[in-house]
């Protein structure tokens, strides 16, 4: 087998100019790869602290059965009351790996500033726990005021369009109005108590947090519409799996009859994200997958095509037709293998520009700028190493065949 | 007791409508530790007469057997086994591969039948020593001259200690002088060491001492 590789070796190294033009269309192929793969894994890191954090999610969200499906219509059939609230909460704290369980009630209404008026998308959400969820909020670069306080009872935190809409600066007063689950029509004072830009152009204009209690109060309610699970620090990938099955068990057996959902069935966005990306990739991917096979094809049709008399030769010396495939394949695998090795070479490159210049760029939906990132993702970069290398070997496959098939005497008679 | 036989074999090329016959009935003994010259001009026959014999092609009909085995209707990989076991091969372009040593040249049939890469150098620079390559065992072919080229060949043939050597015409792309030397040295194995040797040639002069010599004429034996 030595012997094979010695020869696929000397005879790339040979034919210098033709096999560097395919060495790196495999280099820029696996380059343009693990580069996408990099700014893709740096985005969805990102996107799961946003949604996880950011927005608030959670690991895992709790719902009684058929919220999902008929809580819009009918909201009030649909809700945890305050002593299920408890029970399942007791539930769900007895597992090793849940950090907190905290209830959260979305309410939808006007909000006011006593002259003019316009529609908020509201949480009713515990600071204490919110807190430890998306981290202090306060201390982002685009909140001014402070955050939600059990103290202040009616303060409310506002998107800063939401904010400019009403001429609302913090310390204002307000109104929020919104219909009871009982459909009665009811108002509570609010007072500005914080504004923050939301990040994200479509809620910016209209995102209210209030305090769990103030929210009950708005709806005239004692219980809550969802409870939201975070786990402890590092507990999410294959683990969140599991403690859903767990959970659900544990509930069920105490007859609770909920649905569960994870940060990322929720998280509109991330799926949006994730379907747009795996879509972009799998188009550079094809590309790729296209440039390499046909420029192995092309280049190993020529060599297979050069040394018809060697081929010829050595089955004249007793090689059977797989060796001869073995032979040109391994030609093949190598050149992927070569290809991989520059293109990891240019990859670091690129990858230390990105990491030394850090740009930012501003991504649709968004109303900040980002970093631009590209990640190390080591198992992405081996396997792409493997995949292009088996591509190459079965690129090289077709002519190789045919080669093994030709009939010696015509090989040997090859000029 | 011979080791190859031909038994009233033909050999038929279809070029398009036409059909040459190639060998048209040949009948063949060759003996073990022969020494065997196949006379013939350009376009008798001599090639297809080789290629048949070293199992590197099929003939039309008739039988052509190896040690009292017919080959004819082996699979592709008998026939694979049998011409790297039994048979060497020296070509008239010599087919060296061109990105190999001499050493490695002469290793390659031994490295196709497998076994300890060391124990395979020592026995192809043993060859390349014998047919007086000591010297050159790490050049290239294309550092050689046509005479060092066909000696690594004549070396590649014997180090898998094959029943037969087959050589088509080994000296027709070589001066005279180099060619007799060629033929020396084949005839010194054959008769130091017993080793069977088939060659063709068109060069009456080079088989004045060849104690038998097969003369074929349009596709027949004619002597
Ligand atoms: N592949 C082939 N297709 C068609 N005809 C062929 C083929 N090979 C040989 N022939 C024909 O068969 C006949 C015998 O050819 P062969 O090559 O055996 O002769 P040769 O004695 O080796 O000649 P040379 O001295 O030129 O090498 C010739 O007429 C040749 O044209
Ligand atoms: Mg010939």
């Amino acid at each position: 087998m030595l012997m094979w590789l010695t020869i696929s070796f000397r005879n790339i190294i040979k034919n210098g100019r033709r096999s560097l033009m395919t060495v790196l269309a495999i280099a820029l192929g696996y380059a343009a790869i693990n580069l996408f793969q990099g700014y893709v894994h740096s985005t969805y890191e990102g996107l799961t602290n946003a949604a996880i954090h950011g927005e608030g999610l959670g690991h895992i969200t709790i719902f009684k059965k058929g919220y999902l499906d008929q809580g819009k219509l009918h909201p009030e059939r649909f809700q945890f009351s305050k002593d299920e609230v408890e029970r399942i909460s007791g539930i769900v704290r007895k597992e090793a790996d849940v950090q907190l369980v905290t209830p959260r009630l979305s309410v939808s209404g006007i909000l006011s500033n006593g002259r003019s008026s316009t529609i908020f998308i509201a949480e009713g959400l515990v600071p204490a726990d919110d807190k430890e969820i998306r981290g202090d909020l306060s201390r982002y670069a685009s909140f001014s005021g402070s955050y939600l306080d059990d103290k202040e009872r009616a303060g409310v935190v506002i998107g800063s369009e939401l904010a400019a809409m009403l001429d609302l600066k913090v310390g204002s007063d307000a109104v929020v109005l919104s219909n009871t689950y009982s459909g009665m029509a009811n108002a509570l004072d609010a007072k500005i108590s914080g504004i923050y830009n939301t990040g994200n152009t479509a809620t910016n204009d209209k995102m209210l947090l209030m305090t769990f209690r103030h929210s009950q109060d708005l709806m005239d309610f004692s219980g809550a519409e969802r409870l939201v699970v975070l786990l402890k620090d590092g507990r999410n990938g294959k683990n969140l799996l599991s403690v859903l099955g767990r959970l659900e068990k544990d509930l069920a057996d105490a007859g609770f009859s909920v649905e569960m959902k994870t940060w990322n069935e929720l998280s509109v966005f991330y799926k949006q994200v994730k379907n747009l990306f795996d879509m972009i990739f799998l188009f550079i991917f094809i590309i790729v997958m296209v440039i390499v096979v046909m420029s192995v094809v092309n280049t190993m049709s020529m060599s297979v095509m050069e040394r018809t008399r060697e081929i010829g030769t050595l089955r004249a010396l007793g090689l059977k037709r797989p060796g001869v495939k073995a032979l040109f394949a391994t030609e093949g695998a190598l050149l992927g293998f070569l290809g991989s090795a520059i293109g990891f070479v240019i990859f670091l490159t690129v990858y230390a520009l990105i990491t030394a210049a850090h740009p930012t760029y501003v991504p649709p939906g968004s109303s900040n700028p980002v970093p631009l990132r590209v990640d190390l993702v080591w198992p992405v970069l081996g396997r792409s190493v493997l995949s292009l290398a088996v591509l190459a070997l079965l690129a090289a496959y077709v002519p190789a065949r045919r080669s093994a098939r030709m009939a010696i005497v015509d090989a040997l008679g090859h000029i | 007791m011979s080791i190859l036989e031909f038994k009233g074999v033909t050999k038929d090329y279809r070029l398009g409508e036409t059909t040459v016959q190639a060998l048209r009935g040949v009948d063949l003994s060759v003996g073990k530790g022969e020494f065997i010259a196949v006379l013939g001009a350009s376009g008798s026959g001599k090639t297809t007469l080789l290629n048949l014999a070293g199992a590197i092609d099929d003939p039309t009909s008739g039988e052509v057997s190896m040690n009292g085995r017919n080959i004819s209707g082996l699979t592709d990989n008998e026939k694979a086994e049998i011409r790297n076991s039994a048979i060497g091969y020296i070509f008239q372009t010599f087919n060296l591969v061109p990105v190999l040593t001499s050493l490695e040249n002469v290793m390659l049939s031994l490295q196709i039948r497998g076994g300890r890469t060391a124990d395979i150098r020592n026995e192809a620079s043993r060859r390349l020593d014998e047919v007086g390559l000591a010297d050159f065992m790490l050049h290239r072919p294309d550092k050689l001259s046509g005479g060092q080229r066909q000696r690594v060949a004549i070396a590649r043939a014997l180090v898998t200690r094959p029943t037969l050597i087959l050589a088509d015409e080994p000296t027709a792309n070589l001066d005279h002088q180099t060619a007799q030397s060629i033929i020396d040295l084949m005839k010194e194995l054959n008769e130091k060491e017993g080793v069977t040797f088939l060659f063709s040639t068109h060069d009456q002069r080079l088989i004045n001492e060849v104690k038998r010599v097969v003369r074929i004429d349009d596709g027949k034996i004619v002597q």
